[in-house]
């Protein structure tokens, strides 16, 4: 193994251009013609808002490549009013192709069609062995079900490791060059193959999987999926960083720098990580999300834990990147560029299931074999796909492609425990600009000094979910901040700007879908805006998600749904 | 969220006192949990005969590649045989800062051997792995008896304040970081209304198959 000391080239040397003047909002965020929040929702529930479109309709349509800050968009992205439907999934998802997990890739994709998924992503670790021995299994598997399960989408991909940072799930559509791309990119760049020495059949050029060391070769990654894409050998990869502070190891530059090299194929983060069960009294004894690491070699240093906040926690079960207003996934977005979240399982191995893994040496042969079934419920971590967290995705068609350009164009809100069954989003000038308006993902645009219209609908929960109960949404968080261009310092992780500019509340006994709007006035430069919503059980003073307790977060007691941004450019 | 307790009864000497030792490991010495690599830190330094009453880790960025370092704080002055012992069972370097900068191996790592044992000396850096009165904070202990009979001069919680009254799970793993000349567990809310360490020995370890 090397461990090269290169002094003068260290992680924080980036030429960045910096071409955006930051650009204040002053005085829009208030919204002086709105009534109190309660007695709008309900007047406007009364007014019979359920008019606009199908439960299952989302209005959005989706652009090919995402506009760059600074840059004035030739069109609105995800523009209002297509025929566009949800689609939920789940990218990140594990099989018994992984150390760690066990179960057959049938049953997954059994399992997340029995809990309402329409597509998934399987997601084995990289790795020496799964280079060499699982893709192989793991491919006509994949084909297998894809048979089985006709209504199911079911994508290869893989969980990279990210060299020199967290883990990351990479998919792509099938096509014939599907499982050739995805084993050169294993072998080239996972950060399991590059640290693992030349004699235990690795690469043995970095220190660490999560040294930075690796950094470099996580941009080429990317530029290499980028090629694929250009060359036409796939129509579209997709890159989604996964728990991305669960061990502080994805610093900001390194988000930044996986965006800015391949804006199409590194699209975004999971907003939730799977793994839910595993706060759950008298279940594994672990933190949600088994976010329970503290700072270690290869942390970004402002990651530090605080008596203020820990960001190696999740809360509400959130990605601290995601739940803290103002923080780091703000941060990217201030910067008036796409970076997307999801909400996924993690599945490896299901609370109170009774199997545990086969008998077989993954080392050797890249498998754990048939999982056992040992007839005693198992204290584990996991969920089924679908069974709690899900990515709902608009597209055009249920598609292998559409479903990823949907991704890739911010199309997309993270749910957990069923909170809501599905979210339309609005945004557009009131007269001058774009009257049209965009949906979530989108980019809209307004005339200086004009007026924009936010108008949320949402179909409530009809059904109990799988904790048994009808979940009730108490809040909504319409949350903006101004866009104020490329970040200086390329570690930034806070965005000053953004907060919660008004809280909404469905009536109590609302049912089928809500309306609530929010006008932004005299708005003088360009901003973004966000939608999040809770059950109301868990929440600091401030009305924000509260820091998970370890062995003590029952995540059917505290759910919350994220959505994506909408950038509103001023022209 | 601050606690400060004013009883120093049974304390030790403050930071800057003692006499201070730092080592570079080479990056082969420990693989594995933090926890792991603390154990044969310790396993490194008392078998080269160095009585360290306290000890700790930190992380050297100097370099392109993050090293673990450490820092030591010694009832006695050490002689160089003992650094010289240090030093081989670490494969790396250890030094004692100020004194002619007595070092025994290579020279960056006596660098960043150096840069350990300032920082900890001035009670800026560094993860505690041992120090004085920790051996008694086992099982779930009031928070203000581990201010008061340890070298941790607080007890702060991520969010919370902590009563000296407050019950501490202590899991019989506490790693105190130097912050700001003090030396500070973090604590947050646990289950059962306890408090426990913001770092513990057995994270769910995240399997990168490799
Ligand atoms: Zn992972
Ligand atoms: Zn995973």
């Amino acid at each position: 193994m090397t461990h090269p000391h290169d002094h003068d080239h260290g992680p924080h040397d980036h030429a960045h251009p910096h071409h955006h003047e930051p650009e204040p909002v002053a005085g829009s965020w208030r919204d002086p013609d709105d009534d109190h929040p309660l007695s709008i929702a309900r007047r406007r529930f009364l007014a019979g808002m359920g008019a606009a479109a199908g439960a299952a309709a989302l209005s959005g349509a989706l652009p090919a490549v995402p506009a760059a800050a600074g840059e004035r968009p030739p069109a609105p992205a995800n523009p209002w009013g297509g025929r566009y439907r949800w689609f939920a999934g789940d990218h990140h998802i594990h099989t018994k192709y992984s150390p760690d997990a066990q179960y057959e890739v049938a049953t997954q994709v059994a399992k997340a069609r029995e809990y309402g998924l329409d597509w998934v992503v399987i997601t084995d670790h990289g790795g020496v062995a799964h280079q060499k021995f699982s893709i192989d299994q793991v491919a006509p598997d994949i084909e297998a079900a894809r048979l089985a399960y006709r209504d199911m989408l079911v994508y290869q991909g893989l969980e990279w490791n990210i060299p020199g940072a967290e883990h990351a799930t990479v998919f792509l559509p099938p096509g014939r060059d599907t499982v050739e791309i995805l084993r050169a990119f294993e072998a080239g760049y996972d950060g399991g193959v590059l640290s693992t020495p030349v004699s235990a059949g690795g690469r043995g050029l970095i220190a660490r999987s999560t040294s930075a060391d690796g950094e470099p070769y996580a941009l080429e990654a990317l530029r290499y999926l980028d090629r694929q894409v250009r060359s036409g050998r796939t129509e579209i990869a997709l890159m989604l960083a996964n728990h991305p502070a669960r061990r502080g190891v994805d610093s900001p530059h390194e988000l930044r720098g996986w965006r800015d090299a391949a804006p199409g194929v590194a699209v975004g983060m999971e907003g939730a990580p799977g793994h839910q069960a595993a706060g759950i009294p008298g279940a594994s004894g672990g933190a949600r999300g088994y976010y329970e690491s503290s700072p270690g070699q290869d942390s970004f240093p402002g990651y530090a834990p605080t008596e203020s906040e820990n960001p190696y926690r999740t809360y509400g079960g959130f990605d601290w990147m995601t739940a803290k207003v103002g923080g780091v996934w703000d941060s990217l977005l201030a910067e008036g560029l796409p970076w997307w979240i999801t909400s996924t399982s993690d599945s490896h191995q299901v609370y109170l299931d009774t199997h545990t893994p086969g008998t077989q040496d993954h080392a050797s042969t890249g498998s754990r074999g048939a999982p056992v079934d040992t007839g005693v419920p198992r204290p584990y971590g996991d969920y089924w796909p679908g069974y709690y967290s899900s990515t709902l995705v608009g597209a055009r068609s249920r598609s292998y492609v559409d479903i990823m350009r949907g991704l890739q164009a911010g199309a997309a809100v993270a749910v957990h425990g069923g909170l809501i069954e599905g979210l339309d989003l609005r945004v557009r000038a009131r007269e001058d600009g774009d009257t049209r308006g965009v949906t979530v993902g989108g980019r809209t645009y307004v005339r200086r000094g004009g007026d924009v219209q936010v108008e949320i609908w949402i179909d409530l929960a009809r059904r109990p979910n799988h904790g048994g109960a009808v979940p009730r949404l108490a809040k909504v968080d319409l949350i903006a901040g101004p866009v104020t261009g490329a970040a200086g310092d390329r570690d930034t992780m806070s965005a000053p700007g953004t907060r919660v500019v008004r809280t909404f509340e469905p009536a109590r006994g609302a049912h089928g879908r809500v309306r609530f709007s929010h006008t932004f006035t005299d708005v003088e430069g360009p901003f973004y805006l966000r939608v999040r919503g809770s059950d109301g059980n868990r929440l600091t003073g401030a009305g924000d998600p509260v820091m998970d307790v370890p062995a003590d977060a029952d995540p059917w007691a505290d759910l919350w749904f994220y959505a994506n941004p909408v950038f509103v450019d001023v022209r | 969220m601050v606690l400060r307790q004013p009883c120093l009864r049974g304390r030790p000497l403050s930071t800057g006192q003692g006499h201070w030792i730092g080592a570079a490991p080479s990056p082969e010495f420990a693989g594995g949990t933090a926890a792991h690599a603390d154990a044969a830190c310790l396993a490194a330094l008392d078998g080269a005969g160095l009585a360290a009453e306290l000890v700790c880790t930190h992380t050297d960025r100097a370099a392109r590649v993050a090293a673990l370092t450490l820092s030591a704080r010694l009832a006695e002055p050490p002689d160089d045989r003992h650094l010289a012992d240090l030093a081989r069972r670490l494969g790396g370097a250890a030094v004692r800062p100020g004194a002619a900068e007595a070092a025994s191996g290579a020279a960056s790592g006596a660098e960043a051997a150096a840069r350990a044992a300032a920082s900890a000396r001035a009670g800026e850096d560094g993860r505690c792995v041992r120090f004085p009165g920790q051996d008694a904070l086992t099982g779930v202990v009031a928070a203000g008896r581990i201010a008061a009979e340890s070298a941790i001069d607080r007890v702060a919680g991520v969010g919370v304040a902590v009563h000296p009254d407050a019950l501490v799970d202590t899991r019989d793993f506490l790693r105190p970081v130097f912050r700001g000349g003090a030396l500070v567990l973090l604590v947050e809310p646990a289950a059962g209304g306890l408090l426990r360490p913001a770092e513990i020995e057995h994270p769910h370890a995240c399997c990168g198959g490799h």
